[in-house]
């Protein structure tokens, strides 16, 4: 179970909240004092009255569902229901069976009808084997409920929870049976179904109702007023909202958003005779957005582009901290670990020296003792490894934040000076927009950076946001006026246009966009553009969007055609994705759509050994051809039509288990266990057993240094980013970057032992053992009780013979086209925007140098 | 005092998560930042545990049920006994197949037992669905009421406007389809779901105060 992503409530969600939540809390108190509340009439809920009557009556079970609901809120409102029906089915002497499929609802819902049972007085009644456990899978429990409807033949049946697809298979099984049906449900998308087939259906909140309405419990009739109530609360919401959202639908709170623009284009398309293959649709935006200007949501995080937004010390000393404790524990695991190869290596490299009297042979002895030595090699650096990473951890990194808000004061200050200069530069140039709040913080925010040294970092870090958000803020309710206006403008019938003009800015760039155009058969497609401009001249693009500047005040026409277009040669690559031996696909194509088509070998088939015929279905020869190059084919589909084209394709599988087999009889025969002593035996045993376990610990500790070293990389890295605040040299830089180096050269040891080990282990089978002789010439394979022929070791197996048929059914088509056309008008703003305040004020021209009196004279 | 423990524990669980939505990200006290949300994995770490607890209570209870049923020779034990046998091979095959290491077993679990049996059984039942579509549909066709008038009319405009044939009946046939869909039928689910969220706030705020205990294990 993955944690779910952390949700933090907003203002608005806890005013929400509040609203929702208190008056069910304040009508269940109300109704715990005494007061009785009118909860009206549900005739659902009244027809479990009847359909318990009828199951009296006729002397036959009835059957209760939860469905699918699992152990929430939903059940413990299903449970007040399921209590009812409990204590009338003991009171009348009928059978109550519940099927179940979640098996930690099970318990809950046996004690419910125990429960039931007991409070009604016949609890010798009760029979556990009526609360049947019967699969969590969906239809496996659909199935068995059928069966239990069926065999039992149901009086009544009831069916609250949560349900999917298998709620109709369950109501028809009632149906069948002519049980009475009450259904209850949460699940919107079933309601249909139960509606058909039960006789009655208790819809959504009606589900929750019904314990309370049958049970009169004044906590939960008191929660129903109360949620009638909350209820309210959100039509009054929904109201609001729909006031509000006509009211200003007009209004942006992003200027980022800039105007956009739906064309009439699609709706043409749509009322048209014939469907339409293609739909072209404009979009213009970012009219009014100047370049490099900050996101609404960098403004949301007091950041901007292009200024130094990853600084926050308190954040960096959060992420510090993290990795610390992350490293931390860490260098303990790998610190154990290292002590328990240590105590591993030592323990075998003894029991390897005891058993060596037992090896005959010289030389295997000389290898055992030589691998006795690196065992002890290896102990004796683990258990140092081990100690120095014990002490090295707690020291090192912790010492190395202690200092660090203070270090970062002087760079931040700095940093956060430069940037209150441009901003006292705007407040001064803009007194009006900016207004007192803004002035007043910006001239905090600078007191405190220059008059303050006690002010750490984040101090000033908070003064500066806070002063940067009052000028930013007044800036872009400026800017929505602007888009305001210009969205007033286009609310005509000729789509209108505000912006800068002015040749020497670029003009107003328009995004023209037909991505939302669409093939109705998926082919891709083309898209040319054609503008004519108010000045008369006009320009073409390709491509689906398309930036155009429009420099000249006016109407313009603007024209789109949208293609299909045949594809570039396509590759299309054959591999079974299904078991089956035959693939069929449908494809749509364009006429004279190339294709590169080519079949992939599976893993396990034997070179060599395939064996492939092309039918392209459009009247062409067969081409069929052994491995090599008929693998490949290129074929051109010309002509409209339908086309079915066939490759077979037959070829050799190796035999795995055959294979593996022969490799693990010739390892056997490697070995030579049957000749061994018993207690050579034992050694081998031992000493493969330990180095498995060394080996296996040792690739553990590697990933383990790993981890570590990427540690102290993505440390060092974040220190650096807090180098960036302070002008002096960083020694901690260094430190952590020598412990990361430490960690690698762990590593690097590490992955040696472990290779190194792992060669013995393949050699501790041949300890004393004599060569294996050859094997005889000629000699012929082993067959099998299947009568295959089993290879011996060494050999493969003759192989699996396999075959495989793709089908595809080309439809060529001839490509379509549409073509579209909008006027729209242009017009130039009537005053421009102030500059922005993270833009620095411009520099004034210097005034030309007077020449010289000399000059002048000369020049005459 | 059970009981009273049992309220404190469902308490404090809810205090969590509750402390947790409302608080901000980042809580600055005295100087410092504190992430509540930061001790979410280990939260979540107990979850699991009490999970496979109930996993573990699911099995007994499932032994002890079908047990006693087949022990006993009661009417239906055979079921039982196919039950409980399902239950121990596919826990064998599959724990065998996973830490045993063995490509038979995985295989036996996973070819076999769950692509050779389960899907293709579940398949089968799933296929069922299109034969009691037909049944229900039929009798949601027939008109006993204005309610029922009403519903076959939305099922008449809405069959009519999905298929393509519908097309040539009329070109309005999808758009009404559409407007169908998105003005009626949407926001009378919603509206349903948002009764029943309210309900289900509700439901909840009981559970967690524990003003909720006539039901089972409680009550006077």
């Amino acid at each position: 179970m993955t944690p779910p992503p952390i949700v933090h409530a907003s203002w608005a969600m806890m005013v929400l909240s509040v609203l929702l939540l208190a008056p069910p809390i304040v009508f269940i108190f109300i109704a715990r004092r005494g007061r009785q509340l009118y909860i009206r009439r549900i005739p659902g809920i009244d027809a479990i009255e009847e359909a318990l009557g009828r199951a009296t009556e006729l002397g036959r079970p009835i059957v209760f569902t939860t469905g699918m609901t699992g152990l929430d809120q939903l059940l413990f409102a299903i449970l007040g229901v399921l209590s009812h029906i409990g204590k009338k089915a003991a009171a009348f002497g009928c059978r109550l069976i519940v099927p179940q499929r979640d098996y930690e609802v099970m318990p809950v819902v046996s004690e419910t009808v125990r429960e039931a049972f007991r409070s009604a007085g016949r609890l010798d009644a009760f029979n556990p084997q009526d609360i049947r456990y019967l699969s969590p899978e969906q239809f496996a429990f659909a199935s068995g409920y059928m069966g239990i409807v069926h065999r039992e033949k149901a009086a009544s049946c009831f069916m609250f929870g949560d349900y999917a697809a298998e709620s109709l298979v369950l109501a028809e099984a009632g149906q069948q049976v002519g049980a009475m049906q009450v259904a209850g449900t949460v699940s919107y998308n079933q309601v249909p179904f139960f509606l058909t087939s039960c006789d009655y259906t208790i819809i959504g909140e009606e589900v929750y109702a019904a314990g309370a309405y049958l049970s009169r419990d004044p906590a939960q009739l008191g929660s129903i007023r109360g949620q009638d109530v909350a209820k309210l609360v959100v039509l009054g919401t929904v109201a609001a909202g729909v006031v509000f959202a006509t009211a200003y639908s007009s209004m942006r709170s992003d200027p980022r958003e800039g105007t956009k623009y739906n064309s009439p284009f699609s709706q043409m398309l749509y009322e048209q005779p014939k469907q339409a293959r293609a739909v072209a649709d404009f979009e213009v935006e970012s009219a009014f957005r100047p370049p490099n200007a900050p996101t609404a949501e960098d403004l949301a995080a007091g950041q901007t582009s292009g200024m130094p937004a990853e600084w926050s010390p308190a954040d960096l000393d959060q992420d510090l901290g993290r990795i610390r404790a992350r490293y931390g524990r860490k260098a303990v695991r790998a610190a154990g670990m290292l002590r328990g190869v240590s105590a591993d290596s030592a323990a075998l490299a003894a029991r390897l020296r005891s058993g060596l009297a037992l090896v005959a042979d010289e030389a295997a002895r000389a290898e055992a003792s030589a691998l006795a030595g690196r065992l002890d090699e290896v102990a004796g650096r683990a258990t140092q490894e081990s100690a120095a990473l014990r002490a090295q951890h707690r020291t090192d990194l912790a010492a190395l934040a202690v200092d660090i808000a203070s270090r970062a004061r002087p760079r931040a200050a700095e940093l956060a000076g430069l940037e209150l200069a441009t901003l006292g530069d705007w407040v001064d140039d803009n007194e009006k927009l900016a207004g007192d709040n803004g002035k007043a913080l910006v001239a905090r925010a600078q007191s405190v950076v220059r008059d303050n040294p006690e002010a750490d970092a984040t101090r000033i870090a908070r003064e500066l946001r806070a002063a940067r958000q009052a000028c930013y803020r007044a800036w872009f309710a400026r800017a929505r006026a602007y888009t305001l206006e210009a969205e007033r403008a286009a609310e005509g019938r000729t789509p209108t246009f505000l912006g800068n003009l002015a040749p020497a800015d670029g003009g107003l760039p328009l995004t023209l966009d037909g991505t939302r155009s669409a093939s109705g058969r998926l082919m891709p497609l083309s898209y040319a553009w054609k503008v004519s401009f108010a000045s008369g001249e006009t320009s073409e693009h390709q491509g689906p969007q398309v930036k155009v500047p429009f420099t000249k005040a006016g109407d313009c026409l603007v024209f789109l055609k949208v293609s299909e277009k045949p594809s570039r040669p396509r590759s299309m690559v054959l591999a079974l994705l299904t078991n089956e031996p035959t693939d069929v696909r449908h494809e749509t194509i364009a006429a004279g759509t190339t294709f590169n088509f080519s079949w992939r070998m599976p893993k396990d088939a034997r070179p060599g050994s395939a064996e492939i015929s092309w039918d392209f279905g459009d009247g062409g020869p067969v081409v069929s051809g052994k491995e090599g190059k008929a693998l490949a084919q290129t074929h051109t589909y010309a002509d409209p039509g339908s086309y079915r084209m066939t490759v077979e394709v037959r070829y050799l599988r190796d035999d795995k288990p055959a294979a593996a087999a022969a490799a693990a009889a010739a390892a056997k025969a490697k070995a030579g266990s049957g000749t061994a002593a018993p207690g050579l035996m034992a050694l081998r045993a031992d000493v493969a057993a330990g180095l498995t376990g060394i080996c296996d610990r040792l690739a553990e500790l590697e990933e383990c240094l790993a981890d570590m070293k990427s540690d102290t990389d993505e440390y060092a890295s974040r220190l650096e980013t807090f180098g960036k605040l302070s002008p002096e040299a960083w020694p901690d830089r260094e430190k952590v970057a020598s412990l990361g180096k430490t960690a690698g050269e762990l590593r690097v040891w590490t992955a040696d032992q472990n290779k190194a080990l792992g060669k013995s282990l393949s050699a501790v089978g041949t300890l004393g053992a004599a060569k294996p002789a050859e094997p005889p010439a000629g000699a012929k394979p082993e067959a099998t009780p299947t009568g295959d022929a089993k290879p011996a070791a060494g050999k493969s197996s003759e192989g699996i013979p396999c075959w495989n048929r793709f089908r595809i059914y080309w439809k060529v088509v001839r490509p379509e086209e549409h073509e579209s056309r909008m006027v729209i008008r242009v017009r130039d703003v009537p005053e421009k925007l102030p500059r922005a305040p993270w833009e620095p004020r411009p520099k004034p021209p210097e005034p030309k140098p007077a020449e010289a009196p000399a000059a002048k004279e000369a020049g005459k | 005092m059970r009981r009273l423990l049992v309220m404190l524990v469902t308490l404090l669980a809810g205090v969590y998560f509750f402390v947790q939505f409302f608080l901000p990200k980042d809580l600055y006290i005295f100087g410092e930042f504190y992430q509540w949300g930061r001790y979410e994995k280990e939260v979540f770490d107990f979850v699991r545990v009490i999970f496979v607890m109930s996993f573990g209570l699911g099995i007994i209870n499932l032994v002890r049920v079908y047990g006693y049923q087949i022990v006993r020779g009661r009417p239906g034990w055979v079921n039982g006994a196919v039950l409980l046998l399902a239950m121990v091979v596919t826990i064998v095959a599959g724990m065998w197949g996973k830490f045993g290491q063995s490509d038979g077993m995985a295989s036996f679990y996973d070819k076999f037992l769950f692509g050779g049996l389960m899907n293709n059984l579940s398949s089968a039942m799933f296929s069922l669905l299109a034969f009691y579509m037909a049944s229900a549909a039929y009798r949601s066709f027939r008109v006993k009421s204005f309610e029922a008038a009403l519903m076959m009319g939305a099922a008449l405009v809405i069959m009519i406007g999905q298929i393509p044939l519908g097309y040539l009946v009329t070109e309005q046939a999808p758009q009404a389809r559409n407007w169908t869909m998105q003005w009626i039928s949407t926001p009378a689910f919603r509206g349903i779901a948002f009764g029943a969220m309210v309900a289900g706030l509700a439901m909840a705020i009981r559970m967690w105060l524990s003003l909720e205990k006539t039901n089972f294990g409680g009550g006077k």
